[in-house]
């Protein structure tokens, strides 16, 4: 999908359809937090937290 | 640009939104590790030590709950061992339960193991086919549920501890008032809290260690602490009522920090307000487990499906 050069991780989560409250999201391997602001070029992936989720990268 | 900590300068892994604070991988753990505490605090017996049994199941809650009290055996003197049922459901359980035994190994702490094929006699995917075949009476969940409940009882009393600890948590506990509410059940509704109030020897009490924790926070500590929990489904999620509750409330809470607790808060008020007798407990006229009625619901269950 095509996002802005910069965006606030929550703002794309719920682009995707996602609640933060239910999701972890990792940067490059960290876990960041819903508030972060990602860049052109950062390997998300969004883990979910309650069970029924999926895995998005 | 990376969140900072409120309470020092360390990237931040979480946001706490009702509060509205920040919190990095060491004071996320402060916090779990003080929540726990607080419902530690509330045993009554602090002279001896304590045995308490984990329902593990291998999944992110009681897998936190068995680490987080480990962590605190010693402050707390607790005689920690896990319990695990395995309910027969391929490639789910057995998934979860490899690295649950691993981590109890590493932690040197004894897992028991029983499973419903060896104590029923059939494992829960044959019982789903079973009710599916005679009308779906009971769901997957249901008979899951009682089920465990059931085993998990007998196997901790029979391992004689003071407490079983189960990894319900407090997105669970505001879950649990929606349910009790919307199926009228103000027994139930009225009900709950960290440590189980009802009193019977054969009725080993629930202690509830991660009841100030929310799911959030237990799934971040997970990760930051490399559990490595198998990301796979129940194959019988589809049927599970708190499902569609639990994104409902999430929803809401999204919008609106600190629903959840306001509805805990509401359940506390109601519970002080009703003038309750203690709950009675009977023994099942058939297999002499604790039960409300005369004939337990396990009996009843197994009964319909024509197991045992």
């Amino acid at each position: 999908m095509k996002v802005p050069r910069e965006i606030v991780a929550e703002e794309l989560l719920i682009s995707l359809g996602c609640n933060p409250i239910e999701y972890i999201i990792t940067r490059n391997g960290n876990i960041i937090t819903e508030k972060d602001i990602l860049r052109d070029g950062d390997i998300l992936i969004l883990y979910p937290v309650v069970s029924g989720g999926r895995v998005r990268a | 640009m990376n969140s900072t900590c409120s309470l020092c300068d360390s990237r931040a892994v979480i946001l706490i939104r009702e509060e509205q604070i920040y919190l990095c991988e060491q004071h996320l753990e402060s916090r779990i590790l003080d929540y726990v505490r607080a419902v530690l605090e509330m045993l009554a017996s602090q002279e001896r030590s304590v045995k308490i049994a984990v329902a593990a199941s291998g999944g992110k809650d009681s897998t936190v709950c068995l680490y987080v009290l480990y962590l605190l055996k010693e402050e707390y003197s607790l005689d920690l061992m896990a319990i695990a049922v395995d309910e027969g459901i391929e490639g789910f359980r057995n998934v979860k339960l490899k690295k649950l035994v691993e981590l109890s190994q590493s932690l040197d702490l004894d897992i028991n193991i029983v499973s419903f094929k060896e104590f029923f006699g059939a494992t829960l995917d044959d019982m789903v086919k079973l009710s599916l075949r005679k009308g779906f009476m009971y769901k997957p969940c249901t008979i899951c549920g009682v089920l465990r409940r059931y085993l998990l009882n007998k196997v901790a009393r029979e391992l004689k501890v003071d407490y079983l600890a189960t990894g319900h948590n407090f997105d669970d506990e505001a879950q649990s008032i929606l349910m009790n509410i919307l199926k009228n059940s103000m027994d139930k509704l009225t009900r709950g809290g960290p440590i189980t109030t009802i009193k019977h020897e054969k009725f080993v009490p629930r202690l509830k260690p991660l009841y100030y924790c929310t799911e959030k926070e237990i799934a971040t500590y997970a990760h930051i602490r490399h559990f490595n929990i198998p990301l796979v489904d129940c194959p019988y999620l589809f049927f599970n009522e708190r499902r569609v509750l639990r994104r409902w409330l999430n929803r809401i809470e999204l919008l609106n920090p600190g629903t959840k607790r306001r509805l805990i808060l509401l359940r506390d008020k109601l519970s002080s307000n009703i003038n309750r007798p203690s709950r009675s407990m009977n023994l099942c006229i058939r297999c002499g487990e604790p039960s409300s009625q005369d004939i337990c619901k396990t009996c009843q269950i197994l009964e319909y499906l024509g197991v045992a």
